[in-house]
């Protein structure tokens, strides 16, 4: 059980990821490391160097052929209700604060303790082993955005939260309330990108978004919903395979499936 | 532990002697003052001169601020306008001062970029959103009566410049690289944090609502 | 003054020096500073600030065809986002998404390259190089050779124009799913030849209630894949939608079907066109689909043999599945199949022609999408020259290049072959090789004239109706990014050689395509703003078929078909594409790397997978090295690229049970030999354990089948 207590807010960012729409394609990592000015790296399966902020798992409902089925999974940072990071943190680098429930990460406070990576659940934390290189000329990609990162701080998805500041800039130049967005105003990246709309994304207080409907499906789940951390993602899946892997259970346990 | 010999100890000090102490002391201080007050700001800066020798006096009797400083579509701010802006006027020589030559000479003729030194430039982790600080928003809560014009608030960070012919002292951190008169992050909370605007306007002091 | 007098003095000055300086701003302003100092170290790259500005355009890199919405930073390419309304769009996909890192990469060839004695490329400049290459084509004389890596572009057209004016019809294409399907269309739909121009089929999936995927990954790497995803995610919102795969391997697109609500139907390797006439046989003779026309009764007795025991014998299939199949498919009111090469290539014409028959028989939405050919004196169109098959060229050749002079148009034949390393042989025996390539890739490397050309957003080219694409579909490439150094499009610089050898063509590229925009009646203002078309195709009717050439070509092409075995330690290789492994002509983009899981690269080693009843019958175990063989023996095997049974490729071994049984999957695009560091030295390259057969009836060469040995290696 978390020891936080559930952080309301009176709009709260929420994804439902499709785990049945997902190909596994790479296209919404594709989207975050541009988007958020993640370096390249030359060999990928070296962890220490490989920084992800979205990763896609490939789940397995681990039968032998011909029963084997597939599912991938991304994962971005779940925005947990009860932040377990944010409550190690020592130095407040990392919070959860601002209107729509974003977990924020401030680069130049992270003293790089690492705390809240042990203390994240969902292994959706990444430590800046070395700085990053850009080799020459790829440097020209980098975003205005995003500031970028040197070695030594924790960094993590913000649900691309610089379209969260565009999007209200907008509202505001075009006399819209910007704490009262339109569904589709703020995308992040990965849902823009998604050739499968598998990423809805939006306000899950809103009873017109389709991500406040989604995540009330009989087919949503969280992932380890029972650490109580309230994530503000959701799954959605119509195999019960795929919804049981989203937790822990023991092998003979009888609890229904979420 | 004895009084008598803390007593003897004062007594060996003597009031004569105690004087060099503290007249040491106030030498030291003042000293030290002059140095902290005066000379480190006058050493951590240097004075650095603008590229262009440019008037804000004459060209707003020609123009309003925002006809080069204005939000664009997207809701961004446009900044400084760029030479291809300039260009509209001064592709041919307006007058004949130095500056104007210079301009044209150096940057006009090429379509060269001009390496104006920003007095708010911001590190990178900073978001800044001119949208969102809007006059029009603090004057419909009317507790800041003083502000009448958008330059009221825009005064807040920036130097006034309306009535330069040349452009503002541009004083450069010799180690942060830095303008003197950027914004820190306490500047900032001078709102942000402010209780007086909690629940009232939209300035909040997440994390998030500055840094990206 | 007394020593002691100066100490008190002294340590009284000090005091003061302390309290004056904790209360003066130094120490504080300097901990500030220092700490705002921290922030910005010199060697962490800064934000760019500037203007956004957006731009449409259409992809040339991807081959889906993708809309593209460019962001631009102070007019400089940014980013890659969806094109929100393209016809061929929906979201990106992740190659397209990677295009600006390629733009900007500091391996782009900038310069003309010319390839002295010793084998290295030394810069050389553009008249030397125009010089250079108009003596040898004077020499060359009508011994021309074109090998062309774009499909969707008229840069076909004009090399194809350029060639015949010097008396050579030696213009090819990359083999590609495109030429299986090509072929197999016109040997169906022209055996009158009546109609002024070519088709190509087209899958209307924005009909279909159902679609059933035989081999062809028409979610990942065949065809125009994020218009097929848009669409099947819009249909199947609310309750999912009925997508089936039938394939070696649990791909993209068999998980998409399992999530959907649709299946994955396992095969072994290489027997789409079995399964496919086996579920014909059964809709035929079970659910009455069948044609009215004459030869129908001569298909029925061909189909007779693929009885639902045969086919399972063959695919590894259960006959109950096959027949649950025929009853949806049967069922369904606009059931539509795809069925082509679950790798995009060397399946020959067997898959599209079954397909073909199978969408006949259900009436599915097929249509006959139009193709249009630049109007150039002497351009053949594309599907024109889809007839010509340069493996059948290459291995054709005995001792000597029948060529003197080659040209690869952004082809990269020397990776991408089948066979590769022993057709890479044939084409260094040409006396002389140009390449235009934007990067130094495996052909370039043995080129003799390397011409540097722009990527696919540096460019102004077409793209007219990918494969796969239900409707005709038109749009313009625009040149958003400045090409770096003196790049020139390829095209351009054939019209300037055209130009100096007074052939009549055009001056340049942009006045063929205008020409061609006109031609279709389109307007060119609109293409150049980055507008794309889609205009309806009419649908395919039976009667425009020639139903003779499923006998003739299809069945008899399966009689020499052999079942799959596993005898000994042979497994068939079910090879994969992955759209985000990049071209051979690019290599895997930086960003795409990452996308790659910890079972498919490990540091330089790729993985090969196959599922664990196979493991144990090869006797392979979790992450051993092995060693994947072609074996030979089968006696098909072309004798030109016989020197391909023994090629041998290492790599890691790994349990995935998403795979048929006595199958092995690899991917392809791994291995480079040239390129940068997020290509070369990762992996190897699968397609030099392909042995090229013809196809009988076809003559088309095919790879589809290819088997291979495994053993752990020390």
């Amino acid at each position: 059980m978390s020891m936080i207590a559930l952080k309301e807010f009176k709009i709260r960012w929420g994804m439902a990821i499709d785990v049945d729409k997902c190909t596994g394609c790479g296209a919404c990592m594709v989207a975050c490391q541009a988007e958020n000015n993640i370096a390249p790296v030359s060999d990928a399966s070296d962890k220490r160097r490989a920084l992800n902020w979205l990763v896609v798992y490939e789940l397995s409902n681990g039968k032998a052929f011909p029963d084997h089925d597939l599912a991938y999974l991304p994962r971005p940072c779940q925005q947990c209700g009860t932040y377990p990071c944010a409550s190690v943190c020592p130095v407040t680098a990392t919070d959860k604060n601002e209107e729509g429930g974003i977990v924020s990460q401030i680069h130049p406070r992270c003293i790089g303790c690492r705390y809240c990576m042990a203390a994240c659940p969902y292994h959706a934390r990444y430590f800046n082993w070395q700085d990053p290189v850009w080799p020459r000329g790829l440097e020209k990609t980098i975003t205005p955005d995003v500031s970028v990162r040197p070695r030594g701080v924790v960094e993590k998805c913000s649900f691309c939260h610089h379209r969260f500041m565009w999007a209200k800039d907008l509202a505001r130049l075009e006399n819209r309330e910007p704490g009262r967005l339109r569904e589709g105003d703020y995308l992040p990246a990965c849902a823009e990108s998604c050739p499968s709309g598998a990423i809805v994304f939006g306000d899950l207080h809103n009873p017109t978004h389709r991500v406040h409907q989604l995540a009330g499906s009989e087919r949503a789940f969280r992932l380890l919903e029972r650490l109580g951390t309230e994530p503000q993602v959701y799954y959605l899946s119509r195999r019960a395979w795929v919804r049981r892997q989203g937790d822990n259970y023991l092998p003979d346990e009888k609890k229904p499936l979420p | 532990m004895p009084r008598h010999s803390e007593n003897k100890r004062f007594r060996a000090a003597g009031p004569g002697r105690q004087a060099k102490v503290f007249a040491g002391f106030f030498l030291g201080l003042a000293l030290a003052l002059c140095l902290g007050w005066r000379l480190f700001p006058a050493l951590m800066y240097r004075e650095i001169p603008q590229p262009v020798a440019f008037t804000h006096a004459s060209h707003l009797e020609l123009f309003d601020c925002a006809d080069c400083h204005y939000l664009r579509e997207d809701g961004s701010f446009s900044g400084i306008p760029g030479t291809e802006d300039c260009l509209q006027c001064h592709d041919t020589p307006r007058g004949d001062s130095r500056a104007e030559a210079e301009y044209i000479e150096k940057y006009a003729t090429g379509e060269k970029k001009v390496p104006w030194l920003v007095h708010q430039k911001q590190p990178d982790n900073v978001f800044f959103s001119h949208a969102a600080h809007d006059i029009k928003s603090c004057q419909k809560m009317g507790c800041h009566p003083e502000w009448e014009e958008p330059e009221d608030l825009c005064g807040y960070c920036h130097p006034s410049v309306e009535a330069l012919d040349q452009p503002a002292p541009y004083k450069e951190n010799r180690l942060t690289g830095y303008s003197k008169s950027t914004m820190k992050m306490a500047d900032c909370e001078s709102c942000h944090a402010n209780p007086d605007h909690r629940d009232l306007t939209a300035a909040n002091n997440a994390c998030f609502t500055c840094h990206k | 003054m007394k020593r002691r007098d100066f100490m008190k003095c002294a340590a009284g000055f000090s005091a003061g020096l302390g309290a004056g300086i904790a209360f003066s701003p130094l120490p504080w302003q300097l901990l500030d500073d220092i700490s705002v100092w921290t922030q910005n170290w010199p060697w962490i790259p800064a934000n760019p600030k500037g203007e956004n500005t957006y731009e449409l355009s259409t992809s040339k890199l991807c081959p889906s065809g993708c809309g593209l919405k460019v962001r631009l930073l102070n007019g400089r390419v940014l980013r890659v986002l969806p094109q929100a309304g393209h016809p061929l769009g929906g979201g990106i996909s992740p190659l397209a998404a990677a295009e600006p890192q390629l733009l900007y990469s500091p391996s782009r060839l900038t310069t003309p390259l010319r390839r002295n004695s010793e084998g290295s490329h030394s810069p050389i400049s553009w008249p030397e190089a125009k010089t250079l290459l108009l003596g040898k084509l004077e020499a060359a004389g009508e011994k021309l050779l074109c090998l062309c890596g774009d499909e969707s572009g008229s840069g076909s057209a004009v090399l194809s124009a350029f060639l015949r004016a010097r008396g050579s019809e030696k213009i090819f294409f990359m083999p590609s799913e495109a030429q299986c399907q090509s072929l197999a269309w016109q040997h169906a739909r022209y055996a009158d030849s009546s109609l002024p121009y070519s088709s190509q089929a087209g899958y209307d999936f924005e009909k279909a209630d159902l679609v059933l995927a035989i081999g062809a990954n028409i979610m990942e790497a065949w065809g125009t894949v994020m218009r097929n995803r848009r669409i099947v995610a819009e249909k199947g919102a609310e309750k999912g939608f009925p997508l089936y795969y039938a394939g070696p391997v649990q791909n993209q697109t068999a998980a998409l079907a399992a999530g959907a609500g649709g299946g994955w139907l396992p095969i072994r390797a290489g027997s789409e066109t079995s399964l496919a006439l086996g579920l014909a046989n059964v809709l035929a003779r079970t659910h009455g689909k069948k044609l009215a026309h004459p030869a129908f009764a001569q298909i029925e007795h061909g189909l007779a043999r693929f009885d639902p025991a045969h086919v399972s014998a063959v695919t590894g299939l259960g006959p109950r599945r096959l027949e649950e199949m025929c009853e949806k498919l049967a069922q369904a009111a606009a059931p539509l199949v795809v069925c082509g090469s679950e790798f995009g290539q060397g399946a020959g014409c067997g898959p599209a022609l079954s397909g073909l028959l199978l969408n006949l028989l259900l009436r599915g939405p097929l249509t006959a999408v139009p193709l249009h050919t630049a109007a150039l004196p002497g351009a053949r169109g594309r599907a024109d020259i889809y007839r010509g098959d340069i493996v059948r060229e290459l291995t054709g050749w005995g001792g000597r290049p029948a060529a003197d002079l080659a040209i690869f148009y952004e082809a990269n034949p020397a990776y991408a072959l089948p066979g590769a390393a022993a057709l890479a042989d044939k084409i260094r025996a040409i006396p002389f090789k140009l390449a235009f390539a934007p990067f130094m890739d495996e052909t370039a490397a043995l080129c003799d004239l390397v011409l540097p050309t722009p990527l696919g957003l540096e460019k102004l080219d077409d793209i007219e109706s990918p494969l796969g694409c239900g409707k005709v579909f038109y749009a313009l490439a625009r040149p958003l990014a400045e090409a770096p150094g003196q790049c020139r499009h390829g095209a351009d610089v054939i019209l300037e050689l055209a130009a100096a050898l007074d052939m009549g063509l055009p001056a340049n590229y942009e006045a063929v395509l205008r020409k061609k925009a006109q031609d279709m009646s389109l307007s060119w203002i609109s293409l150049s703003r980055g507008q794309s078309f889609e205009r309806p195709a009419p649908e395919l009717e039976a009667a425009d078929c020639d139903l003779s050439v499923f006998d003739k070509l299809l069945f008899r092409s399966l009689r020499a078909a052999r079942g799959a075995s596993s005898n000994g330690r042979r497994a068939g290789l079910a090879p994969l594409c992955r759209n985000a492994l990049g071209t051979p002509q690019t290599g895997i983009p930086p960003f795409a790397l990452k996308t790659l899981r910890a079972k498919e690269l490990k540091g330089g080693e790729m993985y090969v997978f196959a599922n664990s009843a196979t493991a144990r019958a090869l006797g392979l175990y979790q992450d051993a090295r092995v060693s994947v063989r072609a074996a030979g023996g089968n006696g098909n095997a072309v004798r030109n690229t016989g020197g391909n049974t023994g090629r041998a490729i290492t790599a890691r071994f790994n349990i995935f049970e998403g795979i048929a049984d006595d199958c092995l999957g690899a991917y392809l695009g791994f291995g480079h030999s040239a390129l940068d560091e997020y290509s070369r030295g990762k992996g190897a390259n699968i397609c030099e354990l392909f042995s090229p057969e013809p196809e009988e009836g076809s003559g088309l060469m095919t790879w589809h089948k290819t088997e291979v040995t495994v053993e752990v290696v020390a």
